[in-house]
């Protein structure tokens, strides 16, 4: 191709196009913003709010149902917060931390937002909180948090502790479950920290796990885990319980993972040892028809929230809830409407022109949310100390549902995080 | 001593379905890179479109799943002349893998748009619905019928590569497409064909693998990977014998192998490949391209 | 950043005959050499002109190019690499336990991470080395993900899924690199010693060999060269490239995690090399530079509200078009213009 004579007028002219091509985007987003070099934050009276929502990969549900949350809190408050006009920039979470840290950049960067929110996953947390701390911008996250993070000046957490909820049914599983427990979750951050909070409590109240020996790659995990993000089929590792001779199963999956471990559940025959798990297993769009379905029915779990929670804020909630969305609130809703509650009485409490120090100082003075799932405080770890619930999936009138069926302990105090992971 | 054999006989036996539905799937693939010599990199993805045919149109019949299987069929067919067609104008494989690369992206990002991004689990046949148990252990009545389903289905493919005029051809095009040319083949349309029936084939799979493998997002990308296991250790082409073998190493390795050394569950298939590499002739290597 | 334009010589003009590199050369010397230094101009003064967002994205895409032209290097052998994202890691993690042992110094992390990922290189050369072509492409796919495997499960070296957090990157002691701009002017000015080396590299003795393997290997064997050797130094020079790349991660990120070498980043390098390739009608580092910068601008920028894949996908979908449809435009215009010449 190389001696063709008629082919060099338009291999240069590509070339020439490449470089232009180099050049034009660069203008182009030069646009935005002033130079890299002073960078002054804004104070104005409206306020901006970075939403980061996953809108692509595993956690896209979980990012519909929080920007759901969120949005409801806005509408039917006049898209005011503590009197303040407000813009919400949504960018997208997507599927890792690189992805969710790129969001999180356009936001603080371009956007120059006030208030951070969101995230479903936890593992991005911990890669946002220096850069929101550094920028004195406060992080309102509306996902797990991981035990890692240590600074937490500037985060705060509408949601959850990772380690928290295998904390708060530890004790209920020790008491009522006559026999061994097994212990099954994915092998991250997220599952160590779920499944860790769980085994140390339950070990601490005398339970007993029954899961054999070198039954995990990690030696520090008393759990048997599954290949994360992928496993390809939970039988090999279900086909272990029987003969383990666990009375009860403990596990923590959420998304894609938990609809393919409850069938998988179903399909080997277990369904005469009772499965309990972290409520993620059957939250939000898990129970629907072409998910889990009726494979879940009679599955307990333990969660902060589930529709069915005594008191008005709760029927009021549902009913604002149901006014505009077809589906069952759940707490993926809940975190981010709580969000969006704190940010009203902290920004009302940040002065004439708030700024992301005024408003995170102000988030440290709020002493009550009036939440959905019942009133709640911030904890010295800038995370809810709330009740969690016992719940079970049952038919609530045609469709499936998380119904609560008791109250678990308050006051769970998590215990540290191994040294080591 | 027979009550502890049960557990594994039944991780085998999962084994043995998962690489049959991985055959399907690869055997598709490396009829594309056998025929085109293109690394069909949006593969996954159509094992991915199948899937989530299936979660649509099966309604918890036989009739509804013998519906979304022809459905797949015809997609397929139509989807894979048309990849035929944009590969056509494009002269390197760089510029081909790379359209391919796009298709997939865009497969992704609207299977995303359009479910929501949930890991779906369509309904199985009532008639195949639940599980028979041994001992205790569980195995779902469908993926015993897959089983069953798949033997004749590979079978019968060994029986056209090899014996009809139809395979003669093809292989011919795989082998030396120069001379399959000189002796008035149209490798053009040989090829179209290939691409077709290769997209057809990781369609099928993902219609009647969905309750096995479901789909969700990241799940192309995974069973990308899976099927270029089985071509890397079988070869690409039309060596069907080869490839079954691979695959169902593949689903034993995937079964067994995870519950005996769960600490190499995530490693275990990158290992045996480049040790399979290691140990195989640098010719060998070659000629499989 | 369009230095690497200034001085590389494309492939497409070193492997023509002299007479006619020189006439086509002639004829767009000027044009191309402007557009070159209006690009380098704009490059050095972005931080002036934009803001920090801008200036993270462009030392996000400096990253890419640099793991775009370590694939492309081996394209100029005709070995398509999926896999370059293993040595990025490598040379990320390495510069990251350098950080961590207290050696913040840039440019001692930057010759560590590169060393470190030429030697990882080397020693996966010859196993990869034994195939060519598309299962060449498939091999190296399976290389990212046993690369991708270990950085999420040897937690003692990489911290597992979270991956390791470091202290910023020093120039000169006492001095952190935290400011947007001056990690993008470090990033540049380790693009442009990249874009000088691959320059040399580009004109040197090795990628005439890794041309020759390409075009006839047999015919380069029976004349005395070993292919897995040359082929070896090529792999073990492009892993050194992704390696740089790496370095320049822990600069911008303070952070290096799996997501870094997930199936996602990996594709971006690969269509970035491929794109650039489809830009210029043979593997060029211009060519994969262009499209490294195009696909940040695109996916990251225009694209951050969750239709990045699309615009990616779209991007894919197009380029590879463009070439063959001038070509024929031209070849068109060229018979038209026939009679009247």
């Amino acid at each position: 191709m190389t001696s063709h004579p008629t082919l060099r007028i338009p291999v240069a002219r590509l070339k020439r196009m490449g470089a232009a091509l180099t050049v034009v985007p660069l203008l182009a987003l030069s646009g935005c913003g002033g130079s890299s070099l002073d960078d002054t934050p804004n104070a104005d009276s409206t306020i901006t709010i970075g939403a980061i929502w996953a809108q692509s990969g595993n956690y896209t549900p979980l990012g519909t149902d929080m920007a759901n949350g969120f949005n409801l809190y806005l509408t039917t408050h006049g898209n005011k917060l503590g009197g303040h006009p407000v813009v919400v920039k949504t960018a997208d979470e997507g599927d890792t931390d690189d992805t969710a840290l790129a969001a999180a950049r356009k936001l603080l960067d371009s956007d120059r937002v006030d208030v951070l929110v969101g995230t479903a996953s936890a593992v991005p947390t911990v890669k946002i909180a220096p850069k929101a701390t550094t920028l004195k911008i406060p992080f309102i996250g509306t996902g797990g948090r991981p035990s890692t993070i240590k600074d937490v000046s500037y985060i705060w957490h509408t949601s959850w502790l990772s380690r928290e909820t295998g904390a708060a049914i530890a004790p209920y599983l020790a008491q009522t479950v006559k026999g061994p427990v097994y212990a099954i979750g994915p092998a991250y951050t997220g599952g160590y920290d779920q499944m860790g909070g769980f085994i140390d409590a339950f070990r601490k109240v005398g339970g007993k796990l029954a899961n054999a020996e070198g039954d995990n790659p990690n030696p520090d995990a008393a759990f048997a885990t599954t290949p994360y993000p992928v496993t390809p089929d939970f039988k090999p590792y279900l086909n272990k319980i029987r003969a383990s001779g666990a009375k009860a199963v403990y596990t923590f999956y959420a998304g894609g993972p938990a609809t393919k471990f409850v069938h998988a559940y179903r399909d080997a025959g277990l369904s005469d040892i009772p499965l309990y798990g972290a409520g993620f297993l059957t939250e939000g769009s898990q129970l629907n028809p072409d998910q889990e379905g009726d494979a879940a029915t009679g599955i307990q779990t333990v969660l902060n929230y589930a529709a069915t929670v005594p008191g008005q804020d709760n029927a009021d909630f549902v009913q604002t809830f149901q006014a505009k969305y077809p589906t069952i609130p759940n707490l993926y809703n809940v975190t981010a409407w709580d969000a969006a509650a704190l940010l009203d009485q902290a920004i009302a409490k940040a002065g004439p022109h708030p700024t992301g120090e005024t408003i995170n100082a102000a988030i440290g003075t709020i002493t009550q949310i009036n939440s959905p799932r019942g009133t709640w405080h911030f904890n010295a770890q800038h995370a809810p100390e709330q009740q969690y619930f016992l719940r079970e999936v049952r038919k609530d009138g045609r469709v499936l549902s998380n119904v609560v069926i008791r109250n678990l302990t308050t006051n769970i105090a998590v215990s540290a995080p191994p040294a080591a992971k | 001593m027979v009550s502890d054999l049960v557990p594994w006989a039944v991780t085998a036996l999962g084994g043995v379905a998962y690489g049959l539905l991985l055959f399907v799937v690869a055997d598709g693939l490396a009829l594309i890179v056998g025929v085109m010599n293109v690394m069909n990199l949006a593969h996954g993805a159509s094992y991915l479109a199948g899937a989530y045919l299936a979660c649509w149109l099966a309604d918890g019949t036989l009739t509804g799943l013998a519906v979304a299987v022809l459905a797949g069929i015809a997609a397929a067919a139509i989807a894979g002349a048309g990849l035929s067609v944009l590969l056509k104008p494009l002269a390197g494989h760089t510029e081909q893998a790379a359209v391919t690369l796009g298709i997939g992206f865009i497969a992704s990002w609207a299977f995303t748009r359009l479910t929501g991004g949930n890991t779906l689990s369509p309904p199985r046949p009532a008639i195949l619905d639940g599980h028979l148990s041994f001992a205790g252990h569980g195995y779902p009545v469908y993926d015993l019928t897959f089983i069953v389903l798949a033997i004749p289905l590979a079978a019968g493919m060994y029986l056209i590569v090899r014996r009809s005029m139809a395979g003669i051809r093809l292989r011919a095009a795989v082998d030396d497409p120069l001379m399959a040319a000189a002796q008035g083949l149209s490798v053009a349309r040989i090829r179209t064909i290939a691409l077709a029936t290769g997209t057809m084939l990781a369609v099928t799979a993902g219609v009647l693998g969905a309750p096995v493998i479901g789909p969700g997002p990241g799940v192309d990308s995974h069973v990308l990977t899976l099927s270029l296991i089985v071509v890397i250790l079988g070869g690409a082409g039309t060596n069907i014998r080869a490839l079954l073998t691979s695959a169902l190493l593949v689903g034993m390795v995937e079964n067994i192998g995870v519950a005996t050394v769960p600490a190499l569950a995530s490693f275990s298939l990158f290992l045996i490949v480049i040790a399979v590499l290691v140990v195989r002739g640098h010719r060998q290597a070659v000629s499989a391209a | 950043m369009s230095t690497v334009t200034a001085i590389t010589p494309d492939a497409i003009n070193a492997a023509r005959p002299p007479l006619l590199q020189r006439a086509s050369a002639n004829r767009w010397r000027r044009p191309r050499q402007g557009v070159a230094v209006a690009a380098a101009g704009l490059a050095v003064v972005l931080p002036a002109i934009t803001g920090r967002y801008v200036v993270t994205l462009a030392a996000t895409a400096i990253i890419l190019a640099l793991l775009a032209m370590s694939t492309q290097l081996l394209a100029v052998a005709a070995l398509p690499s999926f896999g370059q994202t293993a040595f990025l890691a490598v040379g990320a993690y390495t510069a990251a336990h350098l950080a961590d042992a207290g050696l913040t110094d840039g440019l001692l992390q930057l010759s560590g991470a590169t060393l470190a990922a030429a030697l990882a290189g080397a020693a996966v050369a010859p196993v990869v080395l034994r195939t060519r072509g598309t299962t060449f492409l498939m091999v190296t796919i399976m290389i990212q993900g046993l690369a991708a495997a270990v950085a999420l499960h040897w937690t003692s070296v990489t911290g597992g899924d979270e991956g390791v957090d470091t202290p910023p990157v020093t120039l000169w002691p006492g001095h952190p690199l935290t400011e947007a701009a001056y990690q993008y002017w470090y990033a540049l000015a380790v693009l442009a010693a990249c874009g000088a080396g691959i320059g040399w590299l580009m004109r040197s003795r090795l990628v005439l060999v890794l041309r020759g393997h390409a075009g006839h290997e047999p015919r380069m064997a029976a004349l005395g060269h070993h292919p897995t050797i040359g082929l070896g130094l090529g792999y073990t020079a492009a892993a050194a490239i992704a390696g740089a790349g790496g370095a320049l991660l822990i600069v911008v990120n303070q952070h290096a995690g799996p997501a870094d070498l997930g199936f996602g980043t990996a594709a971006a390098g690969f269509a970035a090399a491929a794109l650039g390739t489809c830009l210029t009608g043979t593997p060029t580092m211009t060519g994969a530079l262009t499209a490294a910068i195009a696909i940040i601008a695109l996916r990251d920028a225009t694209g951050s509200n969750g239709t990045g894949p699309l615009y990616l996908g779209l991007l894919c979908l197009t380029v590879p078009y463009l070439r063959p449809t001038v070509l024929r435009l031209h070849r068109h215009w060229a018979r038209r213009s026939e009679p009247t010449a």
